[in-house]
C-alpha cells in the first residue's frame, strides 16, 4: 500500500503508471456504453476515481487491472443504471443456473473455423456487442486485453471457476451469433 | 471404432474446456504437458485445439478498437483532476 504518498509521487504514478492504460480503458468503455461520449466520461471518472484512491494502489503492480476494476465498477453503479439504451438482459437473471462451476453445459463445441474466416471486423464486433453484458466483458478482458483468469477474477469480483465457465459459455454464444451472421451472407457450413 | 473413440474424446465437455484453458495460458505446468501429450496422439483433438486457437486469434485481432481523441481527453482529466483538488483538497 501508498497510503501516505506526497503529490509529486501521486502525479508520478499517475502520469507513467495510470496513464499509458487510456488506450484500452477507452476501448473497453466504449464496447460498454457504445458511445464515444459516455466512454470519454467513464474513463475521466475512472482517472479521478484512481487519483484520488491512489493511498490503495500498490505502487509497480498492475497499474491496468486496478484500473478496469474501477472502471468496470464505475459502469455499474451509474452508467448501467441510467443507460438509456434498450434494456440488456442481466445472463445472471435468465441463466443463473449455468454460473456454477459446472461443466456439462457445452453449447457449440463444434467449430467449423472456414465459415468466420471471410467475415469483416465489423461483423465480428457487431456480434460480440449484441452478447448480454456480463458474456462480452469476459471475453474483452480475456480475448482483447489479454488479461489472465486470476486478474479477470478480480476485475469483475467473481471467482475463477466462474471466470473459465462463464468465457466458455460466452465463447460458445459468440460463434452461435457468427454462425447466424455467416449464414445470412451465404457462408455455407461444411460438415 | 478408434476413430469414434477419438471424436467422443474431442466433443466431450472436459476436453473442450481443457483446450480453453491451455489456449488461455491457464492450465498449470503439468496439466499442460499431459494435455499435449494427449492432442499429440489424437488428431481430432489437435484439429479441435488448433480450431479454438484460430477463433481465439480472430476474435483478437478483428475486433473493432476504438481510439479515443487521446490528447483532448488526457487535457480534459487532468484539467477536472485540478478542479477536484481545488474543492476537496
Amino acid at each position: 500500500m501508498t497510503a501516505s504518498i506526497n503529490k509529486a509521487d501521486k502525479d508520478r504514478i499517475f502520469e507513467e503508471e495510470f496513464l499509458p492504460h487510456i488506450d484500452s480503458l477507452y476501448n473497453f468503455a466504449y464496447h460498454l456504453t457504445y458511445a464515444d461520449a459516455d466512454a470519454n466520461d467513464l474513463v475521466q471518472e475512472t482517472f479521478l476515481k484512481g487519483y484520488r484512491f491512489i493511498g490503495s494502489y500498490e505502487k509497480g503492480t498492475n497499474a491496468k487491472a486496478w484500473l478496469f476494476k474501477i472502471l468496470k465498477n464505475a459502469f455499474i453503479n451509474e452508467y448501467r443504471k441510467k443507460s438509456k439504451r434498450p434494456t440488456q438482459v442481466d445472463y445472471e437473471e435468465i441463466v443463473s443456473y449455468h454460473d456454477t462451476d459446472d461443466t456439462s453445459y457445452v453449447g457449440v463445441s463444434d467449430l467449423r473455423l472456414d465459415i468466420f474466416q471471410g467475415m469483416l471486423g465489423d461483423e465480428i464486433t457487431k456480434a460480440l456487442n449484441s452478447l448480454p453484458v456480463d458474456f462480452k466483458t469476459v471475453i474483452l478482458l480475456c480475448d482483447i486485453e489479454d488479461f489472465t483468469y486470476e486478474e479477470i477474477a478480480k476485475i469483475i469480483d467473481i471467482p475463477i471457476g466462474t471466470v473459465r465457465s462463464r468465457l466458455h459459455r460466452a465463447r460458445n454464444m459468440l460463434k452461435e451469433k457468427l454462425k447466424d451472421y455467416a449464414q445470412n451472407l451465404g457462408y455455407k457450413e461444411n460438415r | 471404432m478408434e476413430q469414434t473413440t477419438n471424436k467422443n474424446v474431442a466433443n466431450s465437455p472436459e476436453f473442450i474446456e481443457q483446450v480453453q484453458l491451455a489456449i488461455d495460458g491457464a492450465l498449470r505446468p503439468d496439466e499442460e504437458n499431459d494435455f499435449f501429450h494427449t492432442i499429440n496422439n489424437n488428431p481430432r483433438c489437435l484439429e479441435k485445439y488448433y480450431n479454438e486457437r484460430k477463433f481465439k486469434q480472430l476474435i483478437h485481432q478483428s475486433v473493432n478498437r476504438k481510439c479515443c481523441k487521446k490528447e483532448a481527453l488526457i487535457q480534459r482529466i487532468k484539467s477536472n483532476l485540478n478542479e477536484d483538488l481545488r474543492t476537496h483538497g
